[in-house]
Formats: structure tokens, sequence, C-alpha cells
């Protein structure tokens, strides 16, 4: 705990995300790889960070443990002060529906449902009656301009289209965390900028903490914060004032 | 926000929403669906014939003369066989189905879905397509046994139709249906449930 201590005095109750000493090794065969070499990081709440790094790095490694997707081989993961590592299959159900929000890179809406069936599935798996749920669909669908598409299924809608719904779906039950993996990745340059705006419009609005991980360098120019990882360690964590002449140039360099 | 209760246990999703996802399910893959239905009818429709054919028969010797049981006993290797292929086409079906849903499942785990929801809805699909190819294939099978029965023995059927024997085969017949589904289901669905979010979330496609 006193890792902990150091990073924050208050003892977690700013910070979103505390990552403790995180180690991550992957057996393969005879080799043990390295994935995560010891990970120490604070999000603070409300805070938009843009995770940085090559392949292999071990970014996605990290991306996924902050998401409760996987389990760390040591160390610590608190999400809004909860250690998940802790957690059983119903508890961290529950966290994946109410605390954490996730977009994906190939947007994973469900073909099935439509716009607003997709944003109402969060609320549903919360227990939110049907009509409640559908109201507040309705309206979160409003704030990423898709009022108009509430009724249409993804086969009906473009990328852009899919990537606000599952924006929309992301921010649903409002959670304290929004994990966005490579969101613009499939997207033209345009619709990508459109999204990162919507992105960070709805960080600001609901004060949700946005962690992406990405190639993306329009994403840094809205990022509160910039971790680069390289070889299993955080290199350098950025903020975004001490970055604007480099962005400036890298905004030029798209037209 | 800071009054919210710092964990809490995800509260079941309700039958309602179960069958909801499941319908929806079943209607976006219909051709495939349909097939799975389709080989259970046929299937069910194969059990259900030679068991009141064979009824049919011992009946009519009993009412028209003759010594019941003569042809010995029916095919009922054939139709064990028939059923097992039933079986693995299902489980076929099932199995393609959940590698094509590989990240809609791990979606749905990132939702809050636990391993006993994905169970549940996969299950109930293929209840939902036994049930009705059961239903169905009882209905072509004694229908079949009773028209081929009727050409054979005209209407002297009338005389010998074995109720009892036909009632006990309706209900073996869907029963048979239904353990068939469920059966070739299991496998598929188990793996679908076990899934980690994180491995769907690598497949690509």
């Amino acid at each position: 705990m006193s890792l902990l201590r150091q990073l924050n005095p208050d003892l977690t109750v700013e910070n979103t995300v505390m990552v403790v000493n995180v180690k991550k090794q992957y057996v393969m065969g005879d080799t043990t790889i390295h994935a995560l070499r010891g990970v120490t990081m604070a999000v603070k709440r409300g805070t938009y960070i843009s995770i940085l790094g090559p392949s292999g790095s071990g970014k996605s490694t990290l991306f996924n443990m902050i998401g409760g997707l996987d389990r760390p081989t040591s160390g610590e993961v608190f999400i809004d002060e909860v250690d998940i590592a802790q957690l059983d299959p119903y508890e961290l159900a529950w966290m994946r529906c109410r605390k954490i929000g996730y977009i994906f890179q190939s947007y994973n809406i469900l073909p099935t449902l439509t716009a607003l069936e997709n944003v109402m599935l969060p609320m549903i798996f919360a227990d939110v009656p049907q009509e409640e749920a559908q109201d507040r669909a309705k309206e979160i669908l409003d704030t990423v301009e898709l009022g108009n598409r509430v009724f249409h299924t993804p086969a009906e809608m473009s990328g852009g289209q899919q990537q606000r719904v599952a924006i929309a779906r992301a921010f649903a039950n409002r959670p304290a965390i929004v994990l966005a993996d490579e969101p613009t990745a499939n997207l033209d340059l345009k619709t990508g900028k459109q999204i990162i705006g919507i992105l960070r419009d709805m960080n600001l609005r609901f004060g949700v903490t946005v962690i992406s991980a990405t190639h993306d360098h329009k994403m840094l120019d809205v990022s509160d914060q910039i971790a680069w990882v390289a070889d299993g360690q955080i290199d350098r964590i950025e903020e975004r004032k001490d970055l604007n002449i480099k962005v400036g140039t890298i905004a030029g360099d798209e037209h | 926000m800071r009054t919210d209760k710092k964990i809490d246990r995800i509260k079941p999703i309700g039958w309602r929403t179960v069958l909801w996802m499941s319908y929806n399910g079943v209607r976006h893959r219909a051709g495939r669906s349909f097939l799975t239905f389709l080989s259970i009818v046929m299937a069910v429709a194969f059990l259900g014939y030679v068991l009141i054919a064979d009824a049919i028969s011992v009946q009519m010797k009993v009412v028209v003369g003759g010594e019941p049981g003569a042809d010995g006993p029916p095919l009922m290797w054939v139709v064990v066989i028939s059923l097992g292929v039933c079986v693995c086409g299902i489980a076929n079906a099932m199995l393609m189905s959940v590698t094509e849903r590989f990240r809609e499942i791990a979606t749905l785990k990132c939702l809050g879905a636990l391993n006993s929801v994905v169970l549940q809805v996969y299950l109930l699909e293929a209840l939902g397509q036994g049930l009705l190819g059961a239903f169905f294939g009882t209905l072509f099978g004694i229908l079949l046994a009773c028209i081929i029965g009727w050409i054979s023995f005209g209407s002297d059927l009338g005389l010998g139709l074995p109720w009892l024997p036909l009632l006990k085969t309706t209900g073996w017949c869907l029963l048979t249906g239904i353990v068939l589904s469920v059966l070739g289901a299991l496998y598929p669905t188990a793996l679908a449930a076990k899934m980690a979010p994180i491995d769907a979330m690598r497949a690509k496609f």
C-alpha cells in the first residue's frame, strides 16, 4: 500500500484507475514473455488519456488489464477503488456493466439489434426498467447525433455511424471509465476526427475518464495525457500542455 | 456518482430478455436455423414412421389374420444411426453459429453478460428449434405411416388403427426431438459460455 500512498496521498479518492506494480508473463513453450514488467500509474477522474506504443510493447496487455479483461500475474489494478483481481464472476460482470464502457476497433455492434436496442442492452443488463432504458437510450443517441437513426440496424449504417452507436452504448450506464481500443483504426480521416470529437465531448460532458489505446496521432490533440509504453514499462507520461508544439506539426502534416 | 456503491453483483436478466435474445439469434440466421430444423424434422419423422408402421402391421395382422410380428423387429438400428447423424448435424450447425458469433458473445460479456446468460440464450435457441422440429417431424412421420397403411390395407385400417401405440409414439418422438437438439447443442454452447471476452476480441474474420 505504500506505493499507493506515494501516488496519491488521499488514497485513490481522485483516481478512477490505479495500476500498482503490475506484471504479466506469458509462458510459451520454454520461453517466458514479459509483457508487463512492473507498471505503476494512476489516472485521475475525468482525464482523457491515450496509451501509445509500438506493437509488442505491452500496450494492449496494459489496456486489457485496466479493462478487467485480463488478470495480472502480480500487482493490483483498482478501478474506482475496487481491486478487480479480487472479484468473483458476478461482481466482475457488474463491474463491466456499470463501471466500464468499451469501444472497439471493429465497433462490435450486435447485428441482430437496432441502434436503440444496442444502446439499451447494457441498461437492461444493469436492471434498468424497459421504458426508462428506452428514454435514456434515445437521449444518448441524440447526443451522438443519431437521433434520426434510432431504428436502423448495423447493416443500414456506415462505419462512422456504427462507431457512434458504440460510443452511445459505452456511455449508457454512466460508467467510471470508457476504454477505447483503436476506435478510429477502421475509419477514414474525416470520420475518425468526428469520432474523436464526439468522444472528447462525451468525456467533458459526463466527466468520464477515457482511456484509449491508439496509433492515431489525431487522438493526441484532444488527450489530456499521453502514456508512452515501451518494452513492458511506462516510458513516460506527458501532459498535453507540454506537447502543444509537437501536436501542431502533426496536425499540419495531415494536409 | 460518488454515492454509488463501490461494488455489487450483477442481477439475473430475466427470461423475457433471454427469450428475446434467442429469438433474434434464430431470426437473424433464418437459413441456417431452418436447415437445423429440417434435419430434426426428418430424423423424428423417420422414427415416428418406423414405429407407427410397425404398430399398424402388427395390429392389422390381428384384425385381418396372419401371424403377428412375422416381419421381425423394425429397422431400429437404422433409426438409431439416423438420429446419430442428426445430432452431429445439429452440433455442426451450432458450432458454426458459435464461431460466427465469437465477437458477439465477447461483446455481450463486456456489457455484463454472465456465462449462464450465454448458456441460456444458446440452449433456448436449440430447444426452440428442437420443439418445432419434433412437432412437425412427428406429424409427418405418423401421417406418412397412416397413408401407407391405408394404401396397403384400404378402409380396413379404420378397424385396426393402433390408438395407444399412436399416442405413445407421439410422446417418444417429441421427447427424442428435444433431446436430440439439446444433445447436439451442448458442446458448442459450453464452448461459447466459457469463452473469455479477451480471446474473442483478438479473433479477426
